[in-house]
């Protein structure tokens, strides 16, 4: 059933009616699908699939309201100001920004999208939205918590995220137009838009995280960490191994320093790849940016950032570790 | 999606995050300072959810969004359909071979009363070179829940950073006691084998003199 059918026929029981039917309906069976669904891995999975949904929900309403902020009340003058007139220069400026926003990754993601409605070249905003996620304060710490007696992995991570995203914003900006970013339509400028704005860009990118936080939740539960372990003797192997973990578990960037002082098996080195690619790229990310900035973007975006991330992780590792 | 489903479905997703952080239920799921980002996420998506609902016609707007917007309905589907439950034995089962970072006890009285211990306080006593907090000899308590290997049983707590994905798993190996059920929770008393423990690798071993059945707590992650 398609809207345009829904529409055309104007029925007595839409769209809205129907959805409100189907979660009624879960309220009445009330829980008693748990004794049915297949076992324990189904239910592990439906408590980290809802823990994803639930803990990134309140980050991408703040990025989404903030964004709407960014689009309606801060001027293009005052971005100007703010950051250099050559865009070469703008792009590490960007960069050593994303200090100031502690939050999440999920946050970043609208964020990005206001700051480029707003006239923000694309490749400095996209720095910003990989940058923030990885140097804020609050990652800082958790990090140095993680590592105890270990300040050269918390300077390791700063650095490393912080060149990849300076890396990757200057390759943005080669490739200009050939980016293929779609931005929608700046908002209106009449009475209650900043709210029109800020609902449909939540049901925009929630769907996208909604989709990512179900991989993540299977890659967490099916995938036992042993396979994962039994490949970390080879440093190669290892780094690109904590790369493609990164990517598919789809942690918190406040959190993921935890799991990975956890995968003792490691070498530091390889820890770092995670710690690094994580907060830049994972499948949340991917699907969420697929969904504000187009596919054809993301297919050259994803691909670009985890391979800088992975080589600027290895080479400062190998510096500083 | 019509604007009028648009405000169904954001309001449905503001009532399951109101209801989760209002009941205790989000403890499942993420940490407890949680519940005030919760609570204002849930009051601000009813608000966006009002002008939608409201609207009397029922044809398109100019705000379309994708067809992945429906996917938000499904977290609902899965919070009232299946209730999923806090994360367990087999969660602790599968990630057992993970050594989580050793956390200092927040408090522990030196002397030699009996001491009660987190799961992962006691694997961070036992790791200390010189047994700090006088362990030997003395009684300790241990509460969690029953998880298994071939070999044995454990007393095991989850520990939760962000949200239930980044569980990291404590435990406490029980000998001298039949294993209660798995995913029972159980208070342990008993005394620690002196040396066990002092490889992260492998956790610390209580000689258990009594187990007792315990109401699971309201955070089962600590």
């Amino acid at each position: 059933m398609t809207e345009s059918q829904v529409e055309e026929r104007t029925p007595t029981f839409g769209q809205a009616e129907l959805v409100a039917v189907a979660v009624i309906t879960a309220m009445l069976v009330g829980g008693s699908l748990r004794e049915y669904a297949d076992g324990e891995a189904f239910r592990t999975w439906c408590t980290m699939f809802v823990a994803v949904v639930v803990q990134s929900t309140p980050f991408l309403l703040g990025g989404v309201l903030l964004s709407a902020a960014i689009a309606r009340f801060l001027s293009e003058g005052v971005l100007r100001r703010v950051l250099p007139a050559n865009p070469v220069l703008a792009v590490p400026v960007a960069g050593v920004a994303g200090v100031g926003l502690p939050g999440c990754e999920c946050a970043a993601v609208p964020i990005a999208d206001g700051l480029i409605r707003r006239g923000l070249r694309p490749a400095v905003a996209l720095t910003f939205l990989l940058a923030a996620p990885a140097i804020n304060p609050a990652v800082i710490v958790s990090t140095a918590v993680a590592f105890p007696g270990h300040p050269a992995m918390v300077a390791a991570r700063v650095l490393a995220s912080l060149v990849t995203a300076v890396l990757v914003g200057w390759w943005c900006l080669r490739r200009g137009e050939r980016l293929r970013l779609r931005t929608r339509a700046a908002p209106h400028d009449h009475g209650s838009d900043f709210v029109a704005t800020a609902r449909h860009d939540f049901l925009h990118a929630g769907g996208f995280l909604v989709a990512g936080a179900m991989i993540a939740a299977a890659i967490n539960t099916f995938v036992p960490r042993s396979v994962v372990d039994t490949v970390a003797g080879q440093a190669l192997v290892a780094a690109l191994t904590m790369a493609a973990f990164a990517f598919l578990a789809a942690l918190c960037s406040e959190s993921d320093a935890f799991i990975a002082a956890s995968m003792t098996a490691f070498s530091d080195t390889a820890k770092l790849v995670f710690l690094v690619v994580g907060p830049a790229m994972d499948v949340k990310l991917a699907a969420m940016e697929s969904g504000q900035f187009g596919a054809a973007f993301a297919r050259q975006f994803v691909p670009v950032v985890l391979t800088v991330a992975v080589a600027t992780a290895s080479l400062v590792g190998w510096w500083l570790l | 999606m019509t604007p009028r489903t648009q405000g169904v479905v954001l309001a449905v997703l503001a009532a399951v995050l109101l209801r989760l952080a209002w009941t205790g239920e989000y403890l499942r799921f993420v940490t407890p300072w949680m519940r005030w980002p919760l609570l204002g996420a849930g009051i601000i998506l009813g608000f966006l959810a009002l002008r939608p609902l409201l609207r009397t016609d029922r044809g398109s707007d100019h705000h379309p969004v994708p067809r992945s917007a429906w996917l938000l309905i499904l977290p609902t589907l899965v919070v009232f359909a299946v209730a999923p439950p806090p994360l367990g034995a087999f969660l602790a089962e599968r990630r057992a071979d993970q050594v989580g970072t050793p956390r200092e006890p927040v408090q522990i009285a030196a002397g030699t009363g009996p001491l009660t211990l987190l799961p992962g306080e006691l694997q961070w006593a036992a790791a200390q070179p010189d047994d700090p907090v006088g362990l030997a000899g003395r009684e300790v308590s241990v509460t969690g829940f029953v998880s298994r290997d071939a070999e044995a049983w454990y007393v095991t707590r989850l520990e939760v950073f962000c949200c239930a994905a980044d569980a990291i798993v404590t435990r406490v190996r029980v000998a001298g006691q039949d294993p209660p059920p798995r995913d029972e929770w159980v208070e342990v008393v008993g005394t620690w084998v002196a040396g066990t423990g002092s490889d992260p690798a492998a956790p610390p071993v209580l000689e258990a003199l009594r187990v007792t059945p315990q109401q699971a707590p309201r955070n089962t992650y600590g």
